[in-house]
């Protein structure tokens, strides 16, 4: 990983993420976009308005995104370039565009966007042939980000076989109406800024993001001078096959995506630097994932560090895994992994850190699970700085 | 095991085997009671009420598994399960902002709104047929056969990759759901003419 850039309810920058998420206060605040007075829950996360010119407003962020991390890249004019977008709902903004079936309606925009612009601004070639000569979309629900992360690690070598320079991952989700409206309907959400991992949690907060990583084959990146953030060791994907919108109550299907990321990754449960959990908070997934980090972490569940991004942030669904990755990169930049904004009471059988613990391992894992059972894991080394 | 593909396109289920040997047909509403009267409750009741692309969706994926299978023992834990969608969730996106619009969304129906993420289809396939393996919903416009990436994924996790297509929901007026499997056995992961573009399956070009 090359190159890391987003936008989210702290604001634009993967530095402005971390400041907020280490300083252990809230992005999360009274939703301005869209009328919630109908609604018992009125608190999201916001990204700041967009700078103007763009059609989409999501696109308007996600061109914030892109440059930061094609800066961090420096990646070189008329490389070759595959397109990998996570989402859910694209760049749909609005229940109206549903009612007026626009162009925002599709879900692989966001991914012909992206390619436009990225051939505009690097002067990037696609892939001549195979899967990735057109961008791809990866939905896989709330676990889209780190799906396609995962795919990425298993791919790597088919990617460097087919001669493709870099893949630019982008996730992308905003908060809007339509999903606000979905979410109050399945009383999935807390009246009040979130509370991961807290015995007293009482739901998500809904947010939104847009973001970027570049991704090299390792040898390439090095060979080329570039300042390598992270190292993606591995992924895991499975599927809990157990309830339509309700994870697993065993954990089961997550542990066996973690371990199978930590194999692939070759990675041990001792190796880790920490654990950056789904954390949704609502009551049945923070329950599943202390399960499911027992099982497949063992003895090591009671030592590592466990945090989440979304205490801070709130939950951007399908950018979550992009975003939450590029948090902890950053954090293992810095040396220093952040509590969990809102944890008083937490869940035993767990380190869940309430406060900032100083960096034992640059190995980190990653974790996100989703509606339909998807769950998916990914273990990344960073590099310190 | 065999590479199998199976076609289903309204109520019609056709099977198709690699070499040619054999070709199976059967209709959708035989296939999905067969299924139901071994499924576990919840995963009965989640057929039951599954919409039209959905049942096809099942329908495909379980005949061209059943066939690859043939006598072979397959865990739900070892099939990577790739789903292509064409298009995306319009009359699902419709459907829901249908009950949310109004009232400022007090009465949004919560099933309406879980049924509009694109990924909806797929969970409920691997629900209903206990797939535990990897699934992943995906979309690439110049996707031809089986993507590479799925047998990436099977590496050392998986014995078969079942890629299906379906079309999407809108599509329906112009020719009915349809929905195309292809199963392949990672160990005989063949060029054959099963996993060659299509020019006549939805999805391909």
């Amino acid at each position: 990983m090359t190159g890391c850039g987003c936008v989210t309810a702290a604001g634009a920058g993967a530095g402005a993420l971390f400041d907020a998420w280490l300083s252990g206060g809230r992005a999360i605040r009274p939703v301005r976009r869209f009328d919630t007075s109908m609604l018992a829950v009125h608190v999201g996360g916001e990204m700041p308005d967009p700078a103007p010119g763009h059609a989409y407003r999501g696109a308007a962020h996600l061109d914030v995104a892109l440059d930061e991390a094609l800066a961090a890249s420096g990646l070189p004019s008329g490389a070759c370039v595959a397109i990998v977008v996570a989402t859910t709902k694209g760049f749909l903004d609005s229940g109206r565009t549903v009612a007026e079936r626009g162009a925002a309606h599709g879900v692989g925009l966001p991914g012909r966007w992206l390619a436009a612009r990225v051939a505009e601004r690097v002067g990037a070639r696609r892939p001549d042939s195979g899967w990735f000569a057109d961008p791809v979309t990866v939905s896989t629900a709330c676990a889209s980000g780190t799906s396609a992360l995962a795919l990425l690690a298993a791919a790597a070598p088919m990617i460097s076989r087919q001669g493709i320079d870099a893949v630019i991952v982008a996730g992308v989700d905003l908060l809007s109406d339509f999903v606000f409206r979905g979410f109050a309907a399945l009383h999935a959400m807390d009246s009040a800024p979130c509370r991961p991992f807290d015995r007293g949690r009482a739901g998500m907060t809904a947010s939104e993001a847009a973001a970027v990583i570049v991704l090299e084959p390792e040898s390439r990146a090095r060979d080329r001078g570039a300042n390598v953030l992270a190292t993606l060791l591995g992924g895991g994907i499975t599927n809990d096959a157990a309830h339509p919108t309700a994870p697993s109550r065993d954990g089961a299907g997550l542990a066996r995506a973690i371990d199978c990321a930590l194999r692939r990754g070759d990675v041990v449960a001792a190796d880790l630097g920490h654990v950056h959990a789904h954390g949704t908070a609502t009551v049945f997934n923070d329950a599943m994932e202390v399960r499911a980090f027992g099982t497949a972490l063992g003895d090591a569940a009671a030592l590592v560090p466990v945090t989440t991004l979304k205490g801070t942030v709130g939950h951007a669904f399908g950018a979550a895994g992009v975003v939450e990755t590029i948090a902890s990169i950053e954090a293992v930049r810095r040396g220093v992994v952040p509590g969990i904004a809102g944890l008083d009471d937490p869940e035993p059988g767990l380190r869940l850190l309430r406060s900032p613990a100083d960096l034992r391992s640059p190995v980190f894992l990653k974790v996100n699970a989703g509606f339909g059972g998807f769950d998916a894991a990914v273990v990344v080394a960073g590099e310190r700085g | 095991m065999n590479t199998v593909r199976a076609s289903v396109v309204g109520d019609a289920v056709r099977v198709d085997l690699a070499d040619g040997r054999d070709a199976r047909s059967s209709i959708v509403s035989h296939v999905v009671s067969e299924l139901s009267a071994r499924l576990p409750d919840a995963a009965a009741e989640r057929l039951r009420r599954a919409d039209a692309p959905t049942r096809c969706a099942v329908a495909a994926v379980h005949a061209a598994l059943a066939a690859a299978r043939d006598d072979a023992r397959v865990p739900g834990e070892r099939v990577v399960l790739w789903v292509s969608l064409v298009g995306g969730c319009e009359a699902a996106d419709r459907a829901f902002w249908a009950t949310a619009c109004d009232s400022g969304g007090a009465f949004a129906s919560p099933q309406a709104f879980a049924a509009t993420l694109p990924s909806a289809l797929a969970g409920d396939v691997a629900l209903i047929l206990a797939l535990r393996g990897p699934v992943v919903v995906a979309t690439s416009r110049t996707e031809a056969g089986v993507p590479d990436a799925a047998f990436a994924l099977a590496a050392g996790s998986a014995d078969v990759v079942v890629h299906v297509t379906v079309r999407d929901a809108d599509e329906e007026a112009s020719g009915g759901p349809r929905a195309d499997a292809v199963a392949v056995p990672v160990t005989a992961r063949p060029d054959d003419g099963l996993l060659a573009p299509d020019a006549e399956a939805p999805g391909r070009g």
